[in-house]
């Protein structure tokens, strides 16, 4: 059974002049243990929505307007917050772009890395801090009694954004969530954290991350979701997928990115820009600036179709290889 | 090391400031029309010394400020004694020094300050805390526009319609007097509206700013309860900086007590200040200014220094983040509301 | 068009839709456009046109107010409103309220708007000189600002009006030399900022003299921020000449001040409360109204106001 599996999400932000955005647009996926699931994705894709919605982390202008999300058994979207609480920073974990804003500045080390274990009375205190300790060390962090009576300001950045890793896997969640987490560090720091992030995988952890580069999909991830307006718009295994990518958006995504070891060739941008949420194009979000964009077909709504054009379900994302599923009634022509 | 330092540097201009303060005070009031005899004269009749108390209160005045000491030296003189906390005689309190007078008005100009600010802070912080977490409803719009009102009025306005409303009509609080803790209400509660709109507005918007932040969400992440995470992580981290703008506030206050102090006869050095002002009595309008300024630059040292403290960054790395910036926060500056 | 993020906590942005056709751009200039913004404001609004009729009444106040000032009338001393004639009653010596309170209207706009002038010319002078010239001049005149920021403004008002004496005149300049520093601080960072514009520098290029320069281009684009602070520095002035004549440092005792009727009020206040009340009511809504008219040009100017 999969970790998590998340069926037609749907989310809405009503904005300042009273008008409904959809940021995400009936979003499927499942994440299972010990792998690692890439949300792939430009800003404004509704990536980040996406998990956020999952955890109950949405501002007040926003509200789930379809969908479930089954983890260990539950309906995260049907619960109650205090239920979701419960779940929040135990079972599932959260680790952020940047460890320098994601960490309280004017709180030690210790504190942040224990407070969570304190909430959901899962030790007591004097137990909580060997656990961070041990967390620390885990995470390669040398020193680490010392180093836990810091600031996070007074760590490298490197060390912080472990420390942070540290911070999520305290309470030995069931599923990680890492939005961006190496978008902010450099390139060797960037190996270490995926490297680490490995570790944890084999420990059965999963993992989803939110990342833009494609790089650090292929280096990490097992299978990838490239979405786009809020929609999904391919999904596959890594290899598969940034291999032979099928949707027009995806393929336009490779052309135009550079990939770590990847080859030389020039790059062409997808011409246009996102549309406007607040105005979705009808049917595929991506028609307008498709290239192979057909009318009518296009405007119509659109489903994920594998490769021999029959919808691919949620959990069959598992099977690496044998589904493919691509949002384009075009994608199966194109090959 | 690095703080030592700064420390020091902060000092020196302290003491800098101080003096231009003093030469400019001096000279505008060098040009001031009459001497200690002419005022001496006019104030005569309040005076019931003894011959030899008089005799050496003459003699005392002259020789600080004497039509023959010329003006260089009378300001050298009283600078002189301004650094042994002696400020010579008053021209108009006669028999009675300066500093002895400030010793016993200010205590009071103060303890209306200090009351007035702690009452301020505990009605302000709640307030700007709910508006902010209730953004946009009707409490905050509420709170926000009754916060403009106590900042357009004057304390002495505010205290205006504090007596209509407790003397005149319900009869229970007095309009004058300094005898006990029920004459201290009125004041108190005048002078601290004019704070708890400003410090309501500021607590709310730095809230606002912390909530924004990402550790706040990781916190809420983490699975933090919302109460905690807001008492802990954000409201913790928003009233930090509120030090920047309590400190200038409490010493703009203690100095600007003059208006209330004079509306309710309460014996305050705003008093006292503004009645030397009156009788030309130059000592004591020197000496008076001469210690609030010195009241407003300590108040400023001071806050920055609770800041530092306050702000692990600064304290482990001995340099202060740029402290306040000055077109951001406010300074200390008598507040004539 | 493009969206606007709705929440700040969630990163999301949308961008426009491709292929929009370019809005019509209607060409307004900067000033029409924040008086369009004002006007949107009620409060502000209505508060614009109370002041307008406050500067009437105390330009007209001579004509309209049915007693002189000085007037005494022993037969009636303290009268209640509505006896004799009297609108608002009369104090100790027998003087209609209603014409003092008209004529302490008077002389409350009169010090306020004068000194609200000093201090504009005081700190434009300074500030444009500062910000322009540069240099030693700069560091000298900011050094300056410096000392007088340090220098409570209230004592130095006291000390002017007591070198001075009890004059409007002294009193104007007292209150205008006492807060033109934050003005002129703000009239040097604007101009810092506009000298590095680029149509500063075609202008330069082309020869244009410093004067010139400084007037036709920097003033113009500084003066929104100098208009919401001289704006609000209209009731803070109106508070400092109240506030010195309630200490009995305000213009000489035979004018009527609002200040001096409020700490007469506060003497009376049992036996004769209207003596207080009227005078405290119409100080309120001036100053409110003031303060009103100032927020509304705030936000008319602040282009990025929404956040709030």
């Amino acid at each position: 059974m999969s970790l998590l599996e998340v069926d037609d999400l749907r989310t809405e932000f009503r904005r300042a002049d009273g008008t409904r955005m959809t940021v995400v647009d009936g979003v499927s996926f499942a994440v299972e243990p010990g792998r690692a699931l890439a949300i792939v994705g430009e800003s404004g894709s509704g990536k980040s929505v996406t998990v956020r919605t999952l955890l109950g982390l949405l501002p007040k202008t926003a509200r789930v307007a379809g969908g479930s999300a089954t983890f260990q058994g539950k309906d995260l979207l049907a619960l109650k917050q205090r239920e979701l609480r419960r779940i929040r920073g135990r079972d599932i974990g959260m680790v952020f772009q940047n460890a320098m804003e994601a960490m309280n500045p004017t709180l030690t080390v210790e504190r942040q890395l224990t407070e969570h274990l304190l909430w959901h009375g899962i030790c007591g205190k004097a137990e909580a801090r060997e656990r961070a300790i041990e967390a620390l060390a885990g995470v390669g962090i040398p020193e680490p009694e010392r180093r836990i009576r810091m600031y996070p300001f007074q760590m490298s950045g490197g060390m912080r954004q472990r420390a942070m890793i540290a911070m999520a896997m305290v309470t030995k969640p069931a599923l990680l969530i890492a939005d961006e987490p190496t978008t902010a560090v450099d390139v060797t720091i960037q190996r270490q954290l995926l490297d680490l992030l490995a570790g944890l995988k084999e420990q059965g952890t999963g993992i989803i991350m939110i990342t833009h580069d494609l790089g650090v999909a292929r280096y990490f991830c097992e299978d990838v979701m490239v979405m786009y307006a809020g929609r999904v718009m391919e999904r596959a295994s890594t290899h598969a997928l940034l291999d032979a990518p099928r949707h027009p958006y995806s393929v336009g995504l490779l052309g135009s990115s550079i990939e770590v070891g990847g080859r030389d060739r020039p790059l062409i941008p997808i011409p246009g820009s996102p549309p406007d949420l607040a105005r979705r194009p009808d049917g595929c979000p991506f028609h307008p600036r498709c290239a192979q964009a057909e009318l009518p077909r296009c405007a119509e709504p659109q489903e994920l179709l594998t490769i021999e054009g029959s919808p691919a379900a949620a959990g069959d994302a598992i099977e690496a290889g044998r589904v493919h599923g691509a949002a384009c009634w075009k994608a199966a022509s194109l090959v | 090391m690095g703080f030592a330092v700064y420390l020091g540097k902060r000092v020196i201009r302290l003491v800098l400031s101080l003096i231009a303060v003093s030469i400019i005070t001096f000279t505008l009031l060098q040009l001031a029309p009459g001497n200690f005899a002419d005022i001496a004269r006019v104030n005569s009749g309040a005076t019931n010394i003894g011959s030899t108390g008089t005799e050496q209160m003459v003699t005392e005045l002259q020789s600080r400020y004497g039509d023959d000491v010329p003006p260089w030296k009378q300001y050298l003189i009283f600078m002189k004694g301004a650094v042994t906390w002696d400020f010579g005689p008053s021209y108009k309190y006669a028999g009675v020094d300066v500093q002895d007078i400030i010793a016993k008005a200010f205590p009071v100009s103060a303890t209306l300050a200090i009351l007035a600010v702690i009452l301020a802070l505990l009605i302000s912080v709640p307030i700007g805390v709910i508006a902010a977490l209730r953004k946009d409803s009707v409490a905050d719009h509420g709170t926000m526009f009754l916060a403009t009102l106590g900042h357009a009025l004057p304390s002495y306005l505010t205290a205006a319609f504090l007596i209509l409303l407790f003397t005149a009509t319900l009869h229970l609080l007095p309009s004058s007097g300094w005898d006990g803790p029920v004459n201290m209400i009125m004041p108190v509660l005048a002078l601290a509206l004019g704070p708890i709109a400003v410090l309501a507005r500021y607590v709310r918007s730095s809230m606002l700013e912390t909530l924004r932040e990402e550790y706040v969400t990781a916190a809420l992440a983490k699975g933090g309860p919302y109460r905690t995470v807001v008492v802990r992580h954000a409201l913790r981290n928003s009233l930090i900086p509120l030090v920047t703008v309590v400190g200038p506030l409490l010493a703009g206050l203690m100095t600007g007590t003059v208006f209330v102090e004079t509306l309710f006869r309460i014996p305050g050095l705003g008093l006292y200040f503004t009645n030397a002002a009156a009788s030309r009595d130059m000592p004591l309008l020197m000496g008076t200014a001469l210690f609030f300024a010195l009241i407003l630059m300590v108040m400023n040292l001071l806050v920055d220094l609770v800041y530092t403290i306050l702000d692990p960054r600064i304290r482990t790395q001995g340099k202060a983040l740029g402290g306040r910036k000055s077109w951001q926060q406010p300074k200390a500056q008598p507040t004539s509301a | 068009m493009a969206a606007t993020q709705s929440s700040a906590d969630v990163g999301v942005t949308a961008a426009p839709v491709s292929g929009t056709p370019a809005a019509e751009i209607k060409t307004k200039g900067p000033g029409r456009h924040a008086w369009d913004r004002f006007a949107r404001n009620k409060l502000a609004l209505g508060s614009l046109v109370f002041c307008v009729l406050l500067v009437l009444v105390a330009l007209l106040a001579p004509v309209i107010a049915p007693f002189h000032y000085a007037e005494t009338d022993f037969a009636n001393k303290l009268v209640g409103p509505g006896v004799e004639g009297h609108l608002l009653g009369t104090d100790t010596l027998g003087r209609d309220n209603f014409s003092r309170m008209l004529f302490g209207l008077r002389t409350a706009l009169t010090v306020a708007f004068g000194a609200e002038v000093t201090a504009l010319l005081l700190a434009l002078i300074i500030g444009l000189l500062a910000g322009y010239v540069g240099g030693r001049l700069e560091s000298a005149l900011m050094a300056g600002t410096d000392v007088m920021y340090a220098f409570p403004s209230y004592l130095f008002a006291v000390i002017l009006v007591t070198v001075m004496g009890r004059s409007i005149f002294a009193l104007i300049l007292a209150i205008g030399v006492a807060s033109w520093v934050t003005q002129a601080r703000l009239v040097r960072a604007q101009v810092l900022s506009i000298k590095e514009r680029e149509y500063v520098e075609a202008a330069r290029s082309m020869g244009a003299p410093g004067v010139t320069i400084a007037v036709r281009y920097i003033l113009p684009n500084a003066i929104g921020p100098i208009l919401v602070t001289t704006s609000f520095g209209i009731p803070a002035a109106i508070g400092a000449e109240a506030g010195l004549a309630l200490l009995g440092l305000g213009v000489d005792p035979s004018i009527p001040s609002w200040g001096t009727m409020i700490s007469e009020g506060t003497r009376y206040l049992l036996s004769a409360p209207h003596m207080l009340l009227f005078p405290a009511t119409m100080f309120a809504l001036t100053l409110l109204a003031f303060t009103w008219v100032g927020d509304g040009l705030r936000d008319a100017f602040d282009a990025s106001g929404d956040l709030r």
